[in-house]
């Protein structure tokens, strides 16, 4: 790395010293005739360059801007898609494997000895034999019964 | 002190400018002064740029409209020294903080914002210009000079076309490099940074530049 004190500027170390102050490079233009001359001579056309200015902005150009940022949705919509997913997934469930039912328990079956029970076929004097196979009669659910209602 | 205020400027000769430009062409007054970039030093109470873009990816778009008033004058001075359409700036400037607004989520503040927002004007001046419907209409807004310079108003418009001719008869890269070095000030590396191209490339195109103006302005620069 050679000395920026003794070693004359490069074309870049120049032009960066018009736009950012640099105590080295300055100084070592300040003592070194080659470096002064030629920063000398980037001076006075950057000089020649200035001042520059720019027609006034239109009054409304910030509104402009913010309105026409308004209509654009400000990120990608990553929540809108994750929605449409969402209910996408669920339609096409639902689609495959129809809707649920709340599930209701199966009735239980009853024993032979809770009909004969239930029905007081001992209260009617029935023969313990025919109530036995009286038992074994299918007796209706409570859903067959609600379906068809006596 | 010289007078010249604009480099917006026909070119002397068709096809001496590369850089194609836009139509609309219209005098507008001089009314303000755009700075160049300067490091900024903000009051610890206002965010930085880095976290008015954060804000802005979460979606708050009043992050958005506070950095179009902090930016939006230097963004627009840049598209018009390089378009030197000023209504063509106008489009530019709305385009950028919109491509600003649309990059947010994946914006990362490993570069200084004003390199990253630079690079998109830079990019869209570049595409405008490639246009072929608006370099069949090119012709540059007129240079203004500077009321209040010291100098007769006659020397003054003499200098001003004299330097605008100049400019515009910069190759295209060349013109390119000196706008972002002369006029926002911006060291090589982040010249190079703008443009994608290599520091020793800017460095060329610079002294290139510089070397021409001082040939083609010999009489402006002594007298």
């Amino acid at each position: 790395m050679s000395d920026p004190t003794t070693h004359c500027l490069s074309d870049a170390q120049l032009l960066d010293l018009l736009v950012r102050p640099d105590v080295t490079h300055s100084e070592h233009a300040a003592t070194c005739a080659a470096c002064a001359r030629r920063l000398d001579e980037l001076r006075q056309t950057w000089d020649l360059l200035a001042p520059m200015r720019a027609p006034a902005a239109p009054v409304d150009l910030t509104g402009r801007i913010l309105a026409a940022a308004s209509i654009r949705p400000a990120t990608f919509p990553w929540a809108r898609v994750a929605a449409v997913l969402l209910v996408g997934s669920v339609v096409g469930v639902t689609a495959a494997f129809g809707f649920p039912r709340p599930a209701t328990p199966a009735p239980a079956a009853l024993q032979p000895q809770q009909v004969v029970d239930q029905l007081g076929l001992d209260a009617l004097g029935i023969d313990p034999e025919i109530a036995h196979s009286l038992a074994d009669i299918p007796v209706p659910t409570r859903s067959a019964t609600e379906e068809h209602p006596i | 002190m010289f007078a010249c205020e604009t480099i917006w400027h026909t070119p002397a000769s068709p096809g001496a400018n590369t850089m194609t430009a836009i139509a609309m062409n219209h005098a507008q007054q001089i009314t303000s002064t755009v700075e160049a970039t300067e490091p900024v030093v903000r009051p610890a109470s206002e965010p930085s740029d880095a976290q008015l873009m954060a804000r802005l990816a979460r979606g708050e778009m009043n992050a958005l409209a506070q950095l179009v008033r902090r930016h939006q004058d230097h963004v627009r001075d840049l598209a018009g020294r390089i378009t030197r359409h000023w209504d063509l700036a106008d489009d530019i400037t709305q385009e950028t903080f919109l491509r600003v607004l649309r990059s947010a989520p994946r914006y990362t503040s490993d570069a200084a914002f004003t390199t990253w927002l630079y690079r998109i004007v830079v990019n869209l001046c570049l595409d405008a210009a490639r246009r072929p419907k608006l370099v069949a209409l090119a012709e540059p807004d007129p240079p203004v000079a500077d009321p209040a310079a010291p100098d007769p108003p006659i020397e003054r418009e003499e200098r001003c076309h004299a330097v605008t001719e100049a400019v515009d008869a910069l190759p295209e890269r060349q013109r390119l490099a000196l706008i972002l070095h002369r006029f926002r000030e911006m060291p090589l590396a982040e010249i190079a940074r703008v443009t994608g191209w290599t520091a020793s490339a800017v460095e060329s195109l610079l002294v290139r530049a510089y070397a021409t103006l001082r040939d083609r302005l010999k009489e402006w620069r002594t007298s």
